[in-house]
């Protein structure tokens, strides 16, 4: 019985977009998902792998633009080594699929996982692609149904979807019956599970694992920017994790009731590393002076300079400013103009007062 | 801030000239046209304003005409804490000195002095309070501009009672609106930047829609494309199993064909054996029948000859019979003329008696009627001739009462004489002689006069009075209409009318009786009829006896003719009978010999006719059998009857055969099984092509990178949604500062203006009078003026009004603000428009002005100011 290395990996989504992410940052979000290839190309070559196996979601869409798709055959090209795409509910093999080999005639290591297929001497890929959006049925639990007994070869089903077990749609017909698999392994129909869908990691059973998708995608991922390096033999199996990820989604949620709130907040904004290519998505919480609201306006339209993307969440906002003593005696307004700030105050019109406390303090000169 | 002198060096027309001005009062400077009043003004604008650098025109034209040199302007002010000499030349030899004494010395040259000089009036002077109250040569008319004072409003703002407002609240004001015009119009409307936002989303959100519409579109070819390759996948395994099943139907006809070939040769076959079989049996039936006709003829002629031998015998005794019935038949005729004569003469001889009979009972019914008729005419006259009837017996009844009535009253009402005899004895009364005997008496009334005459004794007269005499008078007129319906009824006395009356009612009795009675015996003749028909049956009752012939007696009554007659009638009858059956017999035997000569006649003839043909018969059956016996014949039958059954039964067998094959069923099947193929060839080749088609459009959308501009649609919509928000966000804070910031300035104004307005009216009544009021605008300008309860526009008002209204305001505007802010107050030429009433008032006025404030006046007209009381003032040559 032969044993193997490989590298497992799934959920590219080249092509993905953000909307949140600004001109500047869009283009190097989508060009760290074309770099990621190259990043596992060489973890996969540093660690001995036979092949790499993408297992699904290789693309965004089948419909992606076709500069984003040369440059993704140039990078996998680059690889070096053998990689397996496999199609999944994001880039389905329906009849407007972009997995045709003209597509890829540039990178003849590049093979699409369509059933059974030898990617090492005595070593069997057992690719389930997602034939259309809906399939509507277990596609492993089918495949491997076909399936005898390996006596004296490895297989290594690479299949997409949610297993049943992390789906709280029972009604979802497409879910893999965890069940099915594990019986398959258990009579030695395959050897090893490769999933795509979930962006975390996840070892969901004994030899059936979720490799994460190498870079991020949203900010509920919590073990994303990862690949697996699977080693494979009858009897063993280990799977060691690998980080990866370049990209950042982080979520703070964020109480500012004073000076020192604010100055934490520009505090912790100044801590995080790579901000160029971290997005980050605030809650802010709580009463603010005008003079504090400004500072704390003014640390977040600094950061925006240097983050890849700065989200007020609003839903999770309730962010009130009041003016204190300190805002009045700076203002120093009276007659009409304090009515004014004494009026908006009272109707709670941040907006409007954080206008009037900048025009106020302006220089004579502007 | 405070001018306290002013000179001009080489300024147009002006060498040299200083002026010395005192810190409050009013300075009336006076001088011909041209000769440098506003020069003044224009100076001390051009020494505050411009840099000693400058070539603008407004300095260029102050140059002087005559001489190279640059204009110069020096001045000593006071502002606030500071007092200073400055000193400006421009053009040639510029040059710009500052020489501040107070608060601390300062000597400073150039721009710096220049800089300088802005940042203490920056400082300390309201610039908008001393360009608002100058009033300029032909600007005297003109509103003083007083709502962008700072130092005005403090001052209203004070007087009011609120906080001050000042100069960092109307910059606040000025910038907040700066920032609402960025996005609004004045009137509110939004601006480009906004405008644009919103149309830039919508453009990008078209554009998003366009594009998405454009990824469904080739997702549903996708989906397409998917259901067409499973429809081909399964019409591909339709047409085969269709072709596999025309192929098996094609085989079945195959099959079916050699069947029916079978089927059609075993047809003719026993068609054949059929046709031969048909003309053994032609010649076996032909060979029957001509021994069937010999041996028929031989039996019909035997048969004829026994029927003839029965026959003839019959004859004979027919031809008797008949013979016999014939004469039978003569008799009974004769029999029945006898016996109708006999009835015909009973018949006459009845009707003899019955006619008489019948004269009888016409005779009495006649007497009868010519009896009744008399009596009915003597019933007739007694009637007529009896006027009496019931009605006049009636009057007469009534009549007789009355008279009794009247006369028994002519009793009561006359005297009443009794005579009663004594002895016998005779006597008179009323010309009436009377016997009594002794103790007889006669009674009577004296109604009239009564004359009693006792013979030889005495002739007593009695005579009634008056009473007695009106009641005779009445009773003789009642008496006489009695009397005369005695006569009217015919009668003597009442006595004879019941009689008379009764045999009137026998008469009408008797006449109706003998009408009743005619009635009847004429019964519906007249009685001319009966008569007539009376003299007829009387004629022929005669006649009858004298002309019949008298063979045998006439019966001798009715009844016996009667009888007679119908014992003729019987008689007749039984005759009739007996000859109908006779004739009937007769006609029988007749018909009989008749019918049975015809038969033996015909017997005869068939005889002859059934010798011959049976003759013919026989020799045809012996040469047909001399030409092939019987027995051949037959066999040859039999043969032929085998031969067919074979035959016939071989060709049923295969066509039934053929019919378990279900022959229509499956040609129906072969032919529906190809048009199943063909149809799903059809249908395939359909499908082909439209998978063909769709892979092509696939191909070229697919390459389109839909997907990643659909994404990029949505994140340009997308962000310019948030820009428009942003900006939204942005003009909608400007939008309620500004709108919050305008409301309370226009409180704050509404609360200051009144002041104002006080200050005017109060200024006003030393040009107007006391009814003087003024209506402002948000801009602090009069627009109205009310005097003597009048009031007019601004516009409406004279020239000269207008202009004393804006002295009066500016006057009230210095006198309101603060000491330490206030400017002098600059009148260039005014009052020009003003008679010399309101000049007296006008003057009273700036000297009141004066006692607070610094008045700087300029006229060439010298006594226009003469009653500005403690004017200090300087004259220009």
């Amino acid at each position: 019985m032969p044993s193997v290395r490989f590298l497992h990996t799934a959920d590219w989504q080249l092509g993905m977009r953000r909307h949140f992410l600004g001109a500047d940052a869009l283009p190097r979000f989508m060009q760290a998902r074309i770099d990621s290839i190259r990043a596992l190309g060489k973890l996969a070559r540093e660690q001995n792998c036979a092949f790499m196996v993408v297992a699904g979601d290789v693309f965004e869409s089948n419909q992606i633009d076709r500069t984003t798709l040369a440059r993704s055959v140039e990078a996998l090209r680059e690889v070096a080594l053998p990689v397996y795409l496999l199609a999944g509910n994001h880039d389905p093999l329906d009849a407007g699929t972009i997995f045709r080999p003209e597509f890829f005639a540039d990178a003849p290591n590049v093979k699409i996982l369509d059933g059974v297929v030898e990617a090492a001497p005595g070593v069997d890929l057992v690719g389930v692609p997602w034939p259309n959006k809906r399939p509507r049925r277990d596609l492993l639990a089918a495949a491997l149904a076909d399936l005898e007994p390996a006596s004296d070869r490895l297989r290594i089903a690479v299949a997409h979807g949610i297993v049943d077990q992390l789906s709280p749609d029972r009604d979802d017909p497409d879910r893999i019956r965890l069940e099915r698999a594990q019986e398959a392994l258990d009579d030695g129909r395959v050897h090893f599970v490769a999933l795509g869908d979930r962006h975390s990691a996840t070892e969901v059973a004994p030899r059936v694992w979720y490799s994460g998708a190498p870079e991020p995608t949203d900010y509920d991922e919590d073990a994303s920017g990862t690949a697996l390096v699977v080693e494979l033999a009858e009897n063993t199996c280990n799977v060691t994790r690998h980080d990866v990820g370049t990209w950042c989604f982080r979520a703070m949620d964020l109480a500012v009731d004073s000076t020192e709130d604010v100055a934490a907040v520009e505090e912790q904004l100044a801590g995080i590393d790579g901000k160029e290519r971290t997005i980050l998505k605030l809650s802010l919480r709580g009463a603010l002076s005008l003079g504090d609201k400004a500072r704390l306006d003014n640390a977040l339209d600094r950061a925006r300079e240097v983050f890849a993307a700065i989200e007020i969440w609003s839903r999770h906002t309730d962010l009130v400013v009041r003016p204190n003593e300190q805002d009045l005696a700076d203002l120093d307004l009276v007659g009409f103009a304090r009515a004014t700030l004494d009026e908006l105050t009272e109707n709670g019109d941040a907006d409007a007062l954080a206008l009037l406390y900048r025009l106020a303090r302006q220089e004579p000169s502007a | 801030m405070k001018l306290l002198e002013l000179r001009l060096t080489s300024f147009r027309g002006v060498d040299e000239r200083v002026l010395t001005f005192p810190k409050r009062g009013v300075v009336v400077i006076e001088g011909p046209n041209e000769i440098g009043k506003s020069s003044l003004g224009e100076a001390l604008d051009l020494l505050l304003e411009e840099l000693d650098s400058t070539k603008k025109r407004r300095v260029l034209d102050v140059r002087p005409v005559d001489r190279d040199v640059g204009p110069e302007v020096e001045a000593l002010i006071e502002s606030g804490p500071y007092r200073f000499r400055y000193k400006k030349r421009f053009l040639k030899s510029p040059e710009t000195v500052l020489q501040v004494e107070t608060p601390r010395p300062e000597n400073l040259t150039g721009r710096t002095a220049h800089e300088r000089v802005q940042r203490i009036l920056g400082e300390t002077m309201d610039m908008d309070l001393w360009r608002a109250l100058r009033m300029k040569q032909g600007e005297a008319m003109n509103a003083a501009q007083l709502d962008g004072a700072p130092s005005l409003l403090r001052a209203l703002d004070a007087t009011a009672g609120g906080e001050t407002a000042g100069d960092r609240e109307l910059t606040l004001f000025e910038r907040v609106h700066a920032e609402f015009a960025q996005f609004y119009t004045d009137t509110g409307r939004e601006k480009a930047p906004l405008k644009n936002a919103t149309e830039a989303c919508d453009v990008a959100e078209d554009r998003r829609t366009s594009v998405r519409d454009e990824l469904a579109a080739l997702q549903r070819d996708i989906d397409r494309s998917a259901q067409l390759a499973q429809s081909a996948k399964e019409l591909s395994a339709q047409l085969d199993e269709s072709k596999q099943s025309a192929a098996r139907h094609e085989k079945e006809l195959g099959a079916l064909e050699k069947t029916r070939e079978q089927v059609e040769l075993l047809r003719t076959q026993s068609t054949m054996a059929e046709t031969a079989l048909t003309g053994a049996q032609g010649q076996w039936r032909m060979r029957s029948e001509r021994i069937d006709t010999a041996d028929s003829a031989s039996k019909r002629l035997a048969r004829l000859e026994e029927e003839a031998a029965k026959t003839r015998p019959g004859l004979q005794s027919a031809e008797s019979a008949a013979r016999e019935a014939n004469e039978e038949f003569a008799r009974a005729e004769k029999a029945s003329v006898d016996a109708d004569a006999r009835f015909d003469r009973a018949g006459l001889d009845f009707k003899f008696r019955h006619y008489e009979l019948d004269l009888k009972k016409m005779r009495v019914r006649r007497d009868a009627v010519v009896a009744d008729r008399k009596q009915r005419a003597e019933s007739k006259r007694f009637l007529a001739e009896t006027p009496l009837d019931a009605a006049l017996h009636k009057k007469l009844q009534a009549a007789y009462l009355l008279c009794e009535r009247v006369r028994a009253q002519a009793e009561v009402e006359g005297a009443r004489m009794q005579i009663e005899a004594l002895g016998d004895t005779t006597l008179e009364l009323d010309g009436q002689s009377h016997t009594l005997a002794s103790g007889e008496t006669i009674e009577r009334s004296v109604t009239d006069a009564s004359e009693l005459v006792l013979p030889g004794v005495a002739r007593i007269q009695l005579r009634g009075g008056a009473g007695a005499a009106e009641a005779a008078e009445k009773l003789e007129e009642t008496e006489t209409s009695y009397r005369a319906l005695l006569r009217d009824a015919g009668i003597a006395a009442i006595e004879d009318a019941n009689e008379v009356l009764r045999k009137r009612a026998e008469a009408e009795i008797a006449l109706e009786q003998c009408d009743r009675q005619i009635a009847q015996n004429l019964d519906d003749l007249t009685y001319e009829e009966l008569a007539e028909r009376v003299e007829g049956l009387e004629n022929y009752v005669q006649n009858y006896l004298s002309e019949r012939e008298a063979d045998w007696p006439v019966p001798d009554d009715y009844d016996h003719a009667k009888r007679a007659n119908s014992e003729a009638r019987e008689a007749r009858e039984l005759c009739t009978k007996a000859l109908h059956d006779t004739r009937a017999r007769n006609d029988a035997a007749q018909t009989q010999y008749r019918e049975l000569k015809d038969r033996v006649s015909e017997s005869e003839v068939e005889i002859r006719v059934a010798t011959r043909e049976r003759d013919q018969a026989a020799k045809s059956v012996a040469a047909e059998r001399d030409r092939k016996p019987d027995a051949s014949v037959k066999s040859a039958l039999e043969a032929a009857t085998a031969n067919f059954e074979s035959a016939r039964k071989a060709f049923a067998d295969a066509e039934q055969t053929l019919v378990d094959q279900r022959p229509s069923a499956v040609r129906e099947m072969a032919v529906n099984a190809q048009k199943v193929a063909d149809r799903t060839a059809r249908d395939l080749r359909a499908t082909e092509d439209e998978a063909r088609e769709l892979i092509g459009r696939l191909d070229v959308r697919g390459s389109e990178g839909l997907f990643e501009r659909e994404q990029e649609s949505e994140t340009h919509a997308t962000r310019l949604a948030r820009e428009r928000d942003s900006l939204r966000a942005r003009a909608g804070a400007a939008q309620r500062l500004f709108q919050s910031l305008s409301e309370q300035r226009e409180i704050a104004r509404r609360s200051y203006a009144a002041p104002f307005r006080e200050k005017i009216e109060q200024l006003g009544r030393y040009v107007f009078n006391d009814s003087l009021q003024v209506e402002l605008d948000e801009n602090l300008a009069i627009v109205s003026r009310t005097l003597d309860n009048r009031t007019l526009t601004l516009d409406n008002l004279s020239g000269g009004a207008k202009e004393q209204l804006s002295l009066v305001a500016r006057l009230a505007a210095a006198l309101l603000v603060d000491e330490e802010d206030g400017v002098p107050v600059m009148l260039d030429d005014a009052l020009g428009y003003s008679d010399p009433a309101r000049l007296e008032g006008l003057g009273a006025l700036l000297a009141h002005a004066g006692e607070h404030a610094q008045i700087l006046i300029l006229t060439c007209t010298p006594g226009r100011f003469r009653h500005v009381g403690d004017a200090t003032v300087l004259r220009l040559t």
